[in-house]
């Protein structure tokens, strides 16, 4: 594969799929500056992961899995080094473009957000409609445990919803 | 609220345009990674060329002070100072292509990326005078065989520091490079779609 089709291959996923880098970003980071960084980071892994892709699976499970592995690998380090923070000025790179986004919305990312990483991966798959089958696949846990844990997240969230 | 509601909520954000990339902010993050690799770059050219002109005035101090003029002492000696000087030269070179750059964003991350790649480089090429001038050292303590101890604890000193520069050079250098570069491949792609974010 040369680079120029490569480039051409990421750029169309990029675009049918920009929803899933939009959704595993926000929901593993909260601050602005950190999401261009995760941005920054999944895309450049998705890049190079074009030439090993073999279509044996769905274009937006192969994202997934790459972005999700990326962001809880990410936010592991970050969570590390959140106390030496580097000399570099902080400048907001993201701008919300909604003078008023759907409060719900917001309240259900933050909701994610509190979950712990493979939870988060799970609730972010879980509302994408993939099967479990498909989460296991991904997040590499039996299928068997991958309904245990919707089911308490389900439970979670419901419940966090009532005294909201 | 129901978790089948939650997923409609869900599902409607995907048609709704939620964040922009704001460019001069972008911008001034790029000035930031430049500044940042240019820096570094001139303190490490400073903190290498300082060290081995002192290092070099104190062997050959040690030397003429004491006339043995022993072959590893002056090798030793004389390389250091080639070293400094080859440094310095480097750094008159880097200096001189500092203004070739483009005036735009994509001009200032190529900057910094070319700074970063001559740290890359700085930092190789130490990394085999390191071990140069670690043999010269270790023969030089060696000469006096009744001190075969010092040369021992001398080796084991340069092998220590052998395997912190190679981690320095990756953790620090290497990487700091890859991310520019990874940043210079994100810019084009701005450049090309605006807003890579869902609508």
């Amino acid at each position: 594969m040369t680079g120029s089709q490569q480039q051409d291959i990421f750029e169309h996923w990029l675009e049918e799929h920009k929803g899933i880098f939009f959704k595993v970003i926000r929901s593993y980071s909260s601050v602005s500056e950190d999401q261009e960084d995760l941005f920054q980071e999944i895309a450049v892994n998705v890049w190079k992961s074009v030439p090993s892709f073999r279509n044996d699976c769905a274009v937006s499970t192969w994202i997934y899995r790459i972005a999700l592995n990326r962001a809880i690998k990410w936010s592991l380090k970050t969570k590390k080094q959140q106390e030496k923070e580097t000399d570099e000025e902080v400048i907001k790179v993201l701008q919300p473009v909604e003078d008023r986004p759907d409060e719900r919305l917001l309240w259900l990312y933050d909701q994610i957000h509190l979950l712990d990483e493979v939870d988060r991966s799970l609730c972010l798959l879980l509302l994408d409609g993939f099967s479990y089958k498909e989460m296991a696949a991904i997040v590499g846990i039996s299928e068997n445990y991958v309904g245990v844990k919707i089911n308490r997240i389900k439970k979670h969230l419901t419940e966090q919803s009532k005294i909201m | 609220m129901e978790f089948d509601e939650m997923k409609k909520i869900w599902d409607a954000q995907s048609n709704k345009t939620m964040y922009a990339i704001d460019e001069e902010a972008l911008h001034q993050r790029v000035i930031g990674k430049k500044m940042k690799a240019a820096r570094w770059v001139n303190k490490m050219e400073k903190v290498l060329m300082t060290s081995l002109l002192f290092a070099s005035t104190v062997i050959w101090s040690a030397v003429i002070y004491k006339s043995r003029y022993e072959m590893p002492q002056l090798v030793l000696g004389s390389l250091m100072l080639l070293g400094a000087i080859a440094i310095f030269i480097g750094r008159s070179k880097r200096l001189s292509w500092q203004n070739s750059f483009e005036n735009s964003m994509l001009g200032d991350i190529d900057q910094a990326i070319a700074n970063a790649s001559y740290q890359v480089k700085l930092s190789q090429s130490g990394k085999w005078a390191y071990l140069v001038i670690a043999i010269f050292a270790v023969a030089s303590v060696f000469n006096d065989a009744s001190e075969w101890w010092k040369g021992a604890l001398v080796l084991a000193f340069f092998i220590v520091g052998y395997f912190a520069a190679r981690w320095e050079h990756k953790t620090f250098y290497v990487s700091q490079k890859r991310g520019l570069e990874a940043m210079r491949q994100k810019l084009i792609q701005l450049q090309e779609e605006p807003s890579p974010l869902p609508e």
